[in-house]
């Protein structure tokens, strides 16, 4: 019996969306004819000693393509020499198209995927969650005009620069332009896509490993900025509240005094708690804003999982098997890596809701 | 006198960056114009109409499927929010159908309507981009609908709401013209500019992946030049991968600034944009007190 309305409707959405994807299911064609364009490429590519299946060679190929189109006439009419080819090789490429994507080895090869893609999830779903409430903590608490150099308060520093006897102006100049100079580069390596970080330092698919795509996920397309600055708003707007006010009229602790509580132990702790602190109650109060909110940085990460595994060719990957499966005109296997994606998201969807309900009870009582 | 002017200057310039919203706008504005005199410049013609053309049809299809997203989550919260006969059906349905597209993540749902637009949309460019602006806005509606639902139920407990239908008001002029033109432009604009950064980034992104992973196709079509499929050609590649020299040779920096220009620029360009609509949306929060 599903007690919270919260976690039944994710049920009722579940069930309604899997018999509609059921119905589109049995209306998609079963692809046992062999995607006709994709043969012809096939031979071409041989014909060119390039390998189909290799990143690097596609992309020569895509480069190449219009010139050996002008000079052959193929996309009117294959020349008789291809076409002879062609007609040869059609059994051979039926059974080297399908050879890796048939019956039982099919579907041990999805639920393999399946389950790495899985695994991928919860690793960076849980390190970005954790990631983000750290180092936003560490923003508000520790990060203080004076540390915190960005250029909204660049006239603050020239100011004290203009303080400064002349002497360690050159000093304090190279120190500044250093400081400005390390965040622009962490602020452009945090916003960049992964695909570009990729080509700049020549990462390809068979390099990555897990703990590397874990990283690659965490340090590109900007998802632990947004996901920290999410978290660094709910503290702001919770800091502003009038109950912290109340709490600094009655004499407890305000987060930004020096507290011997405060220390970087207490910021990295799994568990945080700031005993004697009006951050306590800020901290546990953006933390459940955040924790239900977090349903929408889960797919975040997922979109971040498919622009690794796909732009930087990771083929034992979950969305390769489905990019490889649009390659092959198999649209039933796009149309399965869909659903269990869905199934993924609304499970994920339904840890959050509990964990947010469960903070929630607690609290309350 | 010089030192007056000097003074007047730096307070000018105090007060301007003090701007945060102000500052970010003209950052982001200040620098793409520099990239583009500076690809002016430097990058050969042919390359430079490729390029141009490629964030031209990046930032027009985006903008226009910013608009059109706007508008399907008005009338989808419309849909809900308003009250009328059958409404609680039709609030179902409008929920049951968003939050089955909001389940998906979203660069599936766009590579899906890749697929669509290769077998329907075969070498025509205006229905690929019709396509395209079509797709983004149904997947980022969803965006749009959370935002003015929101503002619609904070304004409904408010005592306002209830007084002007009193007054005879219709519910359509009191959601459109007091709660999201005269209340809500803020959080509006807010949300513009987080989903116009968010398709940007998806929409480059997938036109990547469908120019590399899609590229033996024969069928292909011929896909209008976007900042994902410039970022996906070999050229750009070995661009993006001169920028690891710098590590072995600082200088070499000048020769990236002048023969690398293609994917540095459309990198740049990405990036950017990324970078600029995250502070421009953070100072307009903090100068606004939208949340």
């Amino acid at each position: 019996m599903i007690r919270f309305p919260e976690i039944k409707y994710h049920f009722i959405i579940l069930l309604l969306f899997s018999l509609i994807f059921f119905g589109i299911f049995q209306i998609i064609p079963s692809n046992k004819t062999i995607n006709q364009d994709y043969q012809k490429i096939s031979i071409l590519f041989k014909k060119l000693n390039l390998d189909i299946n290799s990143y690097e060679d596609r992309i020569i190929f895509q480069e190449s393509r219009a010139d050996f189109f002008n000079r052959t006439n193929i996309s009117d009419e294959l020349p008789a020499e291809i076409e002879t080819i062609y007609s040869q090789n059609l059994e051979i490429q039926k059974n080297e198209l399908y050879s890796n994507l048939e019956n039982d080895e099919l579907v041990s090869t999805i639920i393999f995927a399946l389950m790495r893609f899985i695994f991928l999830f919860t690793i960076l779903s849980i390190l970005i969650f954790y990631l983000s409430k750290t180092l936003a903590l560490q923003k508000i608490l520790f990060l203080t005009e004076k540390h915190y150099f960005s250029l909204e308060n660049i006239t603050w520093q020239i100011e004290k620069f203009r303080q400064f006897p002349t002497s360690s102006k050159v000093k304090r100049n190279a120190q500044l332009f250093f400081k400005l100079l390390l965040k622009i580069i962490t602020l452009v390596v945090l916003f960049s896509p992964v695909y570009v970080i990729g080509y700049s330092i020549n990462l390809k698919g068979e390099q990555i490993s897990i703990v590397m795509a874990v990283l690659l996920g965490l340090i590109s397309n900007g998802l632990l900025i947004t996901s920290t600055n999410s978290f660094y708003q709910f503290l702001q707007s919770e800091s502003k509240k009038g109950y912290v006010k109340t709490a600094k009229l009655k004499n407890l602790k305000n987060m930004f005094e020096n507290d011997e509580n405060l220390n970087w132990k207490k910021l990295f702790a799994l568990k945080k708690v700031f005993p004697n602190n009006t951050l306590n109650q800020i901290y546990i109060n953006a933390d459940l804003h955040f924790t239900t909110n977090f349903k929408n940085f889960s797919r975040l990460i997922i979109t971040s999982l498919v622009i690794i595994e796909l732009t930087l060719n990771i083929q034992s990957g979950f969305f390769y098997l489905m990019l490889k499966s649009v390659l092959f005109g198999n649209y039933k296997i796009l149309a399965i890596v869909i659903y269990l994606t869905f199934l993924v998201v609304k499970l994920s969807d339904i840890v959050i809701e509990f964990i947010s309900i469960r903070k929630n009870m607690k609290y309350e009582n | 006198m010089k030192i007056e002017l000097k003074a007047r200057i730096f307070e000018y310039f105090k007060h301007f960056l003090k701007d945060k919203f102000q500052l970010w706008v003209s950052i982001y504005l200040i620098s793409f114009f520099a990239i583009f005199v500076w690809n002016l410049l430097f990058l050969n013609s042919s390359a430079f109409k490729m390029l141009s053309s490629a964030i031209f049809n990046t930032f027009v299809i985006s903008l226009f499927a910013v608009l059109v997203s706007l508008l399907l989550g008005i009338f989808f919260a419309f849909a809900t929010e308003a009250n009328f006969r059958f409404n609680s059906v039709i609030r179902f349905l409008v929920k049951f159908i968003l939050d089955s597209i909001n389940s998906i993540p979203q660069i599936l749902l766009l590579l899906s309507s890749y697929v669509f637009l290769i077998i329907f949309f075969y070498n025509n460019e205006l229905a690929q981009m019709l396509w395209l602006v079509f797709s983004l806005s149904i997947i980022y509606a969803n965006d749009f609908f959370i935002e003015i639902s929101n503002r619609i139920q904070y304004f409904k407990k408010n005592e306002f709401y209830n007084a002007s239908l009193v007054l005879g008001i219709s519910e359509r002029k009191i959601i459109i013209k007091d709660i999201l033109i005269s209340n809500s432009k803020n959080h509006l604009l807010n949300r513009i500019i987080l989903v116009f950064s968010s398709m940007i980034f998806l929409f480059s992104s997938v036109d990547f992946i469908i120019s590399v992973g899609l590229s033996t196709n024969l069928s292909l079509a011929e896909l209008p030049k976007t900042l994902g499929n410039i970022l996906a050609s070999l050229d750009s590649k070995q661009d993006i991968l001169a920028i690891s020299m710098l590590i072995k040779n600082p200088l070499y920096l000048s020769e990236i600034l002048t023969t690398h220009l293609e994917g540095i620029t459309a990198a740049s360009i990405l990036i950017l944009t990324l970078i600029s609509s995250y502070k421009i949306s953070n100072s307009l929060i903090q100068k606004m007190k939208l949340y």
